[in-house]
């Protein structure tokens, strides 16, 4: 367990990527802000971008005629694929790398396509960095509210883009597969289905970020058939999905309820009312699948909760 | 003493015309060597996608060498950070030409297949390998029949060259 919020992986890891010049350049600016730097992105001939904590930063310097050179992206591109990139096949079908530690190096420049269909990237241009950070500790102090009788209550976390659902999600996973002793809650099996690698940021099928003991992650599987993947072949106690929406998304999960498996789940909204009116997640309301919703607040502080409903409060809500 | 100095004279351009010979039959060796490595590499590359480096370690252990030598030489620049694969092919290609019996024009197909190596997807990497392949065919061909033309003569050449210079000399 962890009493304060400990901000875990390094942007250095980073820096094995990059060309010698270009972590030069980095290096140049003040260590605490290279702390909190989100995202880098390389462009052709184009100087050096970077996101410090949603400020934007061109290095060398604004209007500076350095650009990022021919050889310098053939370099990342050789360093992301180990000289390599046939490897990468799936990966620049799908616009984006995974890293050590979990980073997301997303890419764009020439589509090549068949018959209509993308098949991959050649002739990249740009590179965009985006640093994973996984805050350990975020969601410890809500950990009394999302069970009952020393168990794990499926819910639904609702929230706009970059209002920390995910991170949320993820610091849940790994309370549980650890246990949380002040509760006395024991540790439990976690199955992630990681649609879009973003919870467990995968490399190799192996998890880049703290998960404890008991996690098994379905890596880029679709939803729906992982859900079932999971239930059928490795018993998960509770199960981990981002972003549900479609509608097989909710068959699974009641089939998942069913199977008297836990679902945390995270879903774009503002909060319960518009996630209300979706059709495609109705059947979740008519069974009462889920008995915890976490609202997270827009416009704040990412991880900012609004609130913690009950279906009770939420049922009330709406005969008001 | 003249006698001695003739078995010797004999024996001296014997050995060069047998050595010149084993050139000719080593090239065509090596070649088919050549070729067994970078259809194995193939093999890697696209039934379980192994990185350069690792799959060409492991193709280095299935062939004999200078081959093998010209494959892990290849496998440690890379491990060590060459700026690129294909320098790394250059400079390891630049060692096989000291250690085998290739010509300049076998080293030139071998170096033209580094250049696209791990740049592109699967699919045109394995066109490459294909071009690559019926390239290095086609000098095994050239080989093997200059093998055949001269390997004889050149054996029967050391040994009669060294007969004349005898007899002229005595």
């Amino acid at each position: 367990m962890y009493t304060l919020k400990v901000e875990v992986n390094s942007v250095k890891e980073v820096f094995d990527v990059l060309p010698k010049r270009l972590v030069h350049w980095i290096n140049s600016i003040d260590e605490r802000e290279i702390q909190k730097i989100e995202e880098i992105r390389i462009r052709h001939s184009q100087a050096l971008e970077l996101d410090v904590n949603g400020r934007v930063m061109y290095l060398p310097g604004k209007g500076s005629q350095q650009g990022v050179r021919d050889e310098e992206m053939q370099y990342i591109l050789n360093q992301l694929s180990n000289y390599s990139l046939y490897t990468l096949d799936e990966e620049l079908k799908r616009g984006y790398i995974t890293i050590k530690g979990g980073h997301r190096v997303g890419l764009a420049g020439k589509v090549v396509t068949d018959q209509g269909r993308v098949k991959g990237i050649r002739a990249v241009s740009s590179f965009n960095i985006r640093i994973a950070k996984q805050t350990l500790g975020v969601a410890d102090r809500y950990v009394p509210r999302l069970i009952q009788a020393g168990k794990w209550k499926s819910t639904l976390l609702i929230g706009a883009p970059k209002t920390g659902k995910t991170t949320f999600l993820r610091d849940i996973a790994r309370i549980i597969s650890e246990g949380f002793p002040s509760e006395r809650l024991p540790a439990k099996k976690v199955g992630i289905v990681d649609e879009r690698s973003e919870i467990a940021g995968s490399l190799k099928g192996v998890p880049q970020h703290t998960f404890g003991p008991r996690v098994d992650v379905l890596d880029a599987c679709p939803k729906a058939e992982g859900m079932m993947m999971m239930i059928r072949s490795m018993s998960p106690d509770v199960l981990v999905v981002d972003e549900i929406g479609r509608k097989e998304d909710t068959e699974a999960i009641v089939e998942a309820m069913n199977a008297g498996v836990r679902v945390i789940a995270s879903v774009h909204g503002d909060d319960w009312h518009d996630v209300r009116r979706r059709p495609a997640l109705e059947p979740l309301w008519e069974g009462n699948v889920f008995e915890r919703f976490v609202e997270f607040a827009p416009h704040s502080k990412p991880g900012t909760i609004a609130a913690i409903r009950r279906p009770r409060d939420v049922t009330q809500a709406v005969s008001k | 003493m003249k006698l001695l100095g003739a078995i010797f004279i004999i024996c001296a351009s014997t050995g060069i015309g047998f050595a010149l010979a084993r050139n000719l039959k080593e090239r065509t060796k090596q070649l088919r060597d050549m070729k067994q490595a970078i259809t194995s590499l193939e093999a890697e590359m696209v039934y379980t996608m192994t990185p350069l480096a690792e799959a060409c370690h492991r193709v280095s252990q299935q062939v004999p060498s200078p081959v093998s030598t010209f494959f892990s030489t290849f496998s440690d620049a890379l491990q060590k950070g060459e700026s690129s694969a294909y320098q790394a092919w250059t400079k390891s290609l630049a060692s096989l030409k000291a250690h085998s019996c290739l010509q300049q024009s076998d080293l030139d197909v071998i170096l033209q297949f580094g250049a696209s190596l791990g740049q592109q997807d699967l699919e045109q990497q394995q066109k490459q390998v294909k071009l690559t392949l019926s390239n290095i065919d086609r000098q095994e061909l050239e080989a093997s029949e200059k093998q055949k033309r001269s390997e004889n003569m050149y054996k029967s050449l050391g040994f009669l060259g060294g007969l004349l210079m005898t007899i002229i000399l005595i």
